[in-house]
């Protein structure tokens, strides 16, 4: 097994494994760290996609490096890799900030409790 | 053409700087609106198109770039317009952050439509994702909350796929321009090929309000004020619709012939169109409250657009094109009449609405020409959209028929509750309360002028059959002629 | 019956995720003619390769180390993210801007009183405020030749501002924030404007490239890296202020 697999298969796993919490969990708050990690993993995977054997950082550091432009790693996914990351942050950020306001709201963390206004007791 | 850009740099420029206006905000974006709309129907009608527009000066598939066709201009007109009919009908928002959202909000319509990468794409549609969270958490109650975060899991989760999807692509292409991917998709592995469909469709599945994926929709439209929803149909629907003609049958289309390049992905689509069409309208039948009835029939039409496009001959597509110009043009007439009953009566449900029609007999003929336009009544701008479609869908096999069935079961459930709630309208009122507020009259003055408009297409198609044929010929071919715009002389 | 429920739950996700999984297996391990999401990366055959030897403009241009190049970065991520793919990198401060925006919005307004800090970090906070900002700013000055860059060099500011609150020390206000955030964001995208009215093209690189390795080089990408990590620390900041300044709240329902 390469290491190349290893990597492929390490994020996917991690994917999966958010997967089933998202899919199955009822807190909000295990619904998130289900989400972020998903996105880690879509990370790991995206950086695994442009993986080299034995491939060089793609920085130039001395006249060298122009020499080895073909054994560098692929920069693309790693730029996507940045996006998502400031893209997963926003989310995360966000929802975190909805939550705050759904326990003041529902007085629950349940994502199944009723959204209808009949029922405010808790306030 | 470079020019084009303004669509989204103005409005962004207009999100920053709305943190410091205040009263003007309001006023500031409309303006922008304003501008937008004129602009985009400027290019529309200018000579230029179809042209790629490289945007920092490297060309595609290097940079990213813009794609400017009689399809996507088209579809930026009409997502303008309706913003600017939801800023019309604003009802007192004033924070900035309400502002500041819608006008991200707009710029990330636009990109949507216009982007040429995939990549540029997803950002942009987690731009949307994140403005009508924002809009819908707006009035920060306890149903805007509970809606506004089941849409944000819902979305980011399918979001996820997405990016996966455009991973793989890249991975095994090596490139992210929609134009690049579409040439090369011969060359790809047929199971790969399938595995990267699959992904991105569930990633834009959300968006499109297909049925396992759609019980936001209902929520969402419930918790949003009347401009909300105006803007979730009439810029995010209008978006979604877009997206199934240039990712599903563009990017992975058989050159030559608007059909997606692996049939039974397309007939599971189509299944899932059926599905989503036949559920929203029987659930739409049991509502009570008026806002999730039309979010329910907003379900039900993308299930038809969908469908139509699918199918993929010519005069299934024609068919879509025409329901999503009347679905936009009905549907918003019937969002902005809402917003005012819901606000005259108090009261979110449609059996207490009695005497509206008497009183402003106006808007409720527009809401009745309205209704009867989306249930495919004969001289209605509805209509001609439904009858391409089961005709589109006579000349395919026989899973094709039981689509019709579908299609002519649900017109009728769908004529009998609107009928029911036309009906109420203008029954008497019981007691003698006055209503809680005046109907405004630029509302009604809106929706009575594209009443007017839904009528005058369902008399006479042929007011837009140009434009909705440009756009036909354009799906048809849509390999061959959205590669050649990006990349001349390749195919 | 809770328990019933949750767990048919559990295993229908488990039957869909080995269904997907089935389906992965069977992509990767297909054998029919094609590319397949299992060959070894090949950068010769991506829009990455000519990112690498920065020729996009022209095909046989070749480039030196300490010479010119169309795009004098080398950092060659950086270059993508702040020249090749510039759309994408100013979206993304969009996507960070709303987001904090919206949590602003939602998040309840109530009075929080922060806990006294201990005397060991009111005292030591300046000298530990000085080095996160030395090492954000060293980040986005040097983001093209080294890695770093806006984003990271912005958080790492921010994290100073959040040391600052946890002290009790008063050092920025929430509407200097919000100014800092605003006149940062209408910059960058008149820098990309001024393109458009310069060189014909928005989001281009105008100013002059410099040498490949020198500190001033790259052109607009420090500048623009510098506005961005001033955005950046500014909207994450924002996060730690909104949550114990109280204040009225409207109600709009």
């Amino acid at each position: 097994m390469t290491m190349s697999n290893i990597f492929l298969i390490s994020s996917t796993s991690l994917i999966f494994i958010g997967l089933f919490g998202v899919l199955t969990r009822k807190n909000i708050v295990k619904i998130l760290l289900s989400l972020n990690i998903i996105e880690t993993g879509i990370n790991l995977l995206l950086v695994a996609f442009g993986y080299k054997e034995g491939g060089k950082v793609p920085i130039l550091t001395s006249s060298d490096s122009i020499n080895h432009l073909g054994n560098m790693v692929d920069p693309v996914p790693q730029a996507l890799v940045l996006t998502s990351i400031v893209i997963g942050l926003g989310t995360t950020a966000f929802a975190l900030g909805l939550t705050i306001r759904y326990y003041k709201t529902h007085g629950t963390l349940n994502i199944e409790a009723n959204d209808e206004e009949e029922v405010t007791a808790h306030e | 053409m470079n020019s084009v850009l303004f669509l989204i740099v103005i409005p962004l420029l207009g999100a920053f700087l709305a943190l410091f206006g205040k009263k003007a905000n309001r006023i500031v974006a409309i303006l922008i609106t304003a501008f937008t709309e004129i602009f985009s129907i400027m290019i529309y009608l200018s000579d230029k198109l179809p042209v790629s527009v490289a945007i920092g000066g490297w060309q595609a598939p290097y940079g990213i770039n813009f794609v400017l066709t009689p399809l996507s201009v088209g579809f930026i007109v009409l997502i303008n317009l309706a913003a600017i009919i939801s800023l019309f009908i604003i009802r007192g928002e004033k924070e900035y952050q309400f502002y500041s959202t819608y006008l991200v909000l707009l710029a990330a319509a636009n990109g949507i439509v216009l982007t040429g990468d995939i990549f540029n794409f997803y950002i942009f549609s987690e731009l949307t994702t994140f403005a009508i969270t924002a809009l819908i958490a707006y009035p920060r109650n306890r149903r805007s909350t509970g809606a506004a975060i089941k849409y944000l899991i819902l979305a980011s989760t399918a979001s996820s796929f997405l990016l996966i999807g455009i991973g793989v692509v890249y991975k095994t292409l090596g490139t992210l321009n929609i134009a690049d991917i579409a040439s090369k998709i011969d060359l790809l592995n047929p199971l790969t090929l399938e595995l990267i469909i699959v992904l991105i469709l569930t990633g834009i599945f959300v968006e499109l309000e297909l049925f396992p994926f759609n019980m936001w929709v209902p929520k969402a439209y419930f918790a949003g004020t009347a401009s909300v929803n105006v803007m979730l149909h009439g810029m995010l629907g209008t978006a979604g619709a877009y997206i199934i003609a240039r990712i599903l049958l563009t990017m992975f289309a058989v050159n030559g012939s608007g059909m997606l390049v692996n049939a039974n992905i397309a007939n599971a689509i189509i299944v899932i169109a059926m599905l989503t069409i036949f559920v929203s309208e029987i659930a739409a039948f049991n509502e009570k409250k008026l806002k999730k009835v039309l979010a329910f029939s907003s379900m039900g039409q993308m299930g038809l657009i969908i469908f139509g496009f699918m199918i993929g001959n010519e005069q299934a597509l024609t068919g879509a094109f025409y329901m999503v110009v009347a679905n936009f043009l009905a549907k918003i007439i019937l969002f902005v009449l809402t917003g005012e009953f819901i606000a005259m009566t108090g009261s979110d449900n449609w059996e207490d609405m009695k005497g509206i029609g008497r009183k402003h007999p106006v808007a409720g003929v527009s809401f009745v020409i309205g209704s009867l336009s989306l249930m495919g009544v004969p001289f209605f701008a509805g209509f001609w959209g439904k009858l391409a479609v089961i005709q589109g869908a006579m000349s395919g096999n026989s899973f094709m028929i039981t689509g019709i069935v579908i299609i002519l079961i649900t017109a009728v459930v769908e004529g009998v509750y609107f009928l029911k709630i036309s009906h109420t309208f203008f029954l008497k009122k019981e007691d003698e309360k006055e209503f809680n507020a005046k109907a405004r009259i630029h509302s009604i003055v809106i929706a009575a002028a594209l009443a007017v408009i839904v009528l005058a297409i369902g008399v006479h198609p042929g007011l837009i059959e140009n434009n909705v044929n440009r756009a036909t010929n354009e799906i048809l071919n849509s390999t061959s002629n959205y590669v050649d715009v990006v990349f001349p002389g390749r195919y | 019956m809770k328990n019933d429920k949750s767990l048919l739950l559990n295993i229908l996700a488990i039957a869909f995720l080995a269904v997907l999984a089935y389906f992965i297996y069977s992509v990767a391990t297909s054998n029919d003619i094609g590319i397949k999401v299992t060959d070894n990366n090949v950068v010769e055959n991506r829009v990455a390769y000519r990112y690498l030897n920065k020729n996009v403009l022209d095909e046989n241009s070749k480039y030196e180390w300490g010479g010119k190049a169309e795009d004098s970065a080398a950092n060659v991520v950086t270059s993508i993210v702040a020249d090749y793919r510039l759309f994408d990198t100013s979206l993304e401060v969009i996507v960070l801007f709303i987001t904090v925006m919206g949590f602003g919005l939602v998040i309840p307004k109530e009075n929080i009183k922060i806990k006294e800090s201990t005397e060991l970090l009111y005292h030591w906070t300046p000298l530990l405020m000085t080095y996160m900002l030395l090492v954000g700013g060293y980040m986005f000055i040097n983001g093209h030749i080294s890695p770093g860059g806006g984003f990271p060099a912005g958080a790492i500011m921010s994290t100073a501002i959040l040391v600052g609150v946890l002290a009790g020390k008063q050092t920025v206000s929430h509407t200097t924030l919000k100014k800092i955030e605003a006149i940062a964001g209408t910059l960058i995208f008149s820098i990309a404007t001024l393109g458009f009215f310069l060189k014909g093209s928005f989001f281009i690189n105008f100013l002059e490239g410099g040498n490949v390795g020198d500190l001033f080089s790259a052109g607009l990408i420090p500048i623009l890296y510098t506005l961005v990590a001033f955005k950046v620390a500014a909207e994450l900041s924002g996060i730690y202020f909104e949550f114990y300044e109280g204040g009225e709240e409207h109600d709009n329902v």
